[in-house]
């Protein structure tokens, strides 16, 4: 892709790379750093990745380098060490709240797959393209997800 | 139904042994004795011993097995549903589940709450990621090279009109004394004095540039023109061709006259053609008094031509200025003569 089609991908998608990687590793600046890094790969390569597949490409690139991040001992913080920008400044409704509580508690790769299908609508054959899992694993993982997050809410209404 | 306690045991125990319980009614008896083994009474701690060691048989077993799979599948069907991903047929299947068991509706439900709303998230450093070569307006740029342009044009017209010539820069309106004279520098060619026509001002030492043509009537310069005349071929022969002297009209005043009572030694003398050996060619006789002493003119005009190409000849040779002498009628000759410090070289006709 030309300097100008790089650049209408920072416009395009840095904004909902940086919300998948901080939702991932819930850490702003963690995300931050891994969406500079992804988009520094992605003007290093921009003459051989087609404008079309760019979106594909960043996910792919901005998800290895989390992965790769995390196993060089990167740190993952805490539930409880949540940054604001998750919140914002609004109220949250309880569900949505009970969600994202439950979602932190999901293994990293349930809660990647999930995020890549609800956040960014890609099926199951890209998001095995971006994770390196094969169709049938991105599927067993979204279901155990969904069959977890299911149980944290139905628990956490019980509770109420 | 009684309830069976610590209190009515034996009573319960009495209508088992007289066969007078239901099998829901042994089966609640042998729960409380399990969990109250100390009630068992000795005559059936045999019998309950063989009954709990008979490893029984459950009769519905597989259809249990049927049914924990089929709620596997309904809630794989569940799922699929919240995901979308559902064939024709599976959703038929799901239709039917859901009539047989309307509470696995509730289960959808929770299944379409997991569905993760999309936040907007803005990442703060954006600026950051954009590459230089952006996309950008030509306008600011146009602008710089117009303005750079313009700056240039002023540059060098100052550069041209006031630098180059201090003082020489003639002006519309301006005055000079006599046609004939020197007009800051320039050389006035062609010039009546007394009605309107062009004027041709040249600058000293500079031939080769192009010349300031001057149009004026009587004294008075009308208008200034920094470029050839392209009307006047003569103009155009000498700025293709700088070595060409200037132009002289017969009419000319510097060309003086003589006559045979004041200037009878200088109609005499004259000195022999083969001493002058032009330095550049080195042929004996220069080509430029050659051409005026045995060149053939049209007119008069270009007779008087040839006479300045050869007085401008001579006064490179001898480092003398030259002067033009015209032959009166009273000299007996007509013709010119040309004086360049002491070489003076005749033509007659």
């Amino acid at each position: 892709m030309s300097p100008g089609e790089y650049n209408q991908c920072v416009d395009l998608f840095a904004d909902r790379l940086f919300r998948f990687l901080l939702k991932s590793v819930r850490d702003e600046d963690l995300a931050k750093d891994l969406v500079q890094d992804t988009f520094e790969k992605a003007w290093l390569n921009h003459e051989d990745i087609p404008f079309l597949k760019a979106k594909s490409w960043l996910f792919t690139t901005g998800y290895r380098t989390m992965i790769d991040g995390i196993r060089r001992g990167k740190k993952m913080v805490n539930m409880e060490v949540m940054p604001e920008v998750f919140a914002g400044n609004m109220p949250e409704p309880d569900l949505k709240k009970q969600l994202r509580l439950a979602l932190e508690k999901l293994p990293d790769i349930q809660r990647s797959v999930i995020l890549l299908r609800d956040f960014e609508g890609y099926d199951y054959k890209e998001i095995g393209e971006i994770t390196g899992l094969t169709e049938s694993q991105v599927k067993v993982y979204i279901f155990r997800g969904r069959t977890a997050l299911k149980k944290f809410l139905v628990s956490m209404d019980n509770l109420i | 139904m009684m309830e069976i306690n610590k209190e009515n045991i034996n009573k319960w125990l009495q209508d088992l042994e007289a066969g007078k319980l239901n099998p829901e009614q042994e089966e609640a008896v042998y729960l409380f004795l399990e969990n109250h083994p100390d009630f068992i009474p000795e005559t059936h701690i045999h019998s309950l011993t063989e009954a709990f060691s008979e490893n029984p048989v459950f009769d519905g077993k597989e259809n249990l097995k049927v049914s924990v799979q089929e709620q596997t599948y309904a809630e794989y069907l569940i799922i699929g549903k919240a995901e979308n991903i559902l064939s024709e047929e599976e959703e038929d299947h799901l239709k039917k589940i859901f009539v047989i068991n309307p509470v696995l509706k509730q289960d959808l439900e929770w299944y379409l709450k997991t569905r993760i709303v999309s936040e907007e998230i803005e990442y703060p450093f954006k600026e950051q990621l954009y590459r230089e070569e952006k996309v950008f307006s030509l306008m600011p740029v146009l602008r710089m090279a117009a303005a750079f342009l313009l700056l240039a044009g002023l540059g060098s017209l100052l550069y041209f009109f006031v630098f180059q010539n201090p003082g020489n820069f003639a002006l519309r309106g301006e005055s000079f004394s006599s046609p004939a004279e020197k007009f800051r520098g320039r050389y006035v060619q062609n010039f009546s004095g007394k009605e309107t026509k062009e004027n041709n001002f040249e600058r000293s030492g500079k031939a080769q540039r192009p010349r300031t043509v001057l149009y004026a009537s009587g004294n008075q310069v009308k208008w200034v023109k920094q470029d050839i005349d392209p009307l006047n071929t003569f103009s155009l022969a000498r700025h293709s061709n700088p070595r060409l002297p200037l132009f002289i009209s017969p009419e000319n005043p510097e060309i003086l006259a003589l006559t045979r009572s004041r200037n009878e030694e200088l109609i005499n003398r004259t000195e022999p053609e083969e001493v002058l050996v032009n330095e550049v060619s080195g042929e004996a006789l220069m080509s430029e008094v050659k051409s005026f002493i045995s060149g053939e003119p049209e007119n008069k005009v270009k007779w008087y031509h040839f006479a300045a190409l050869a007085g401008k000849g001579l006064s490179k040779m001898t480092g003398r200025p030259f002067k033009i002498y015209r032959l009166e009628s009273d000299a007996e000759e007509d013709g010119l003569k040309i004086v360049a410090g002491n070489y003076i070289i005749t033509r007659k006709n």
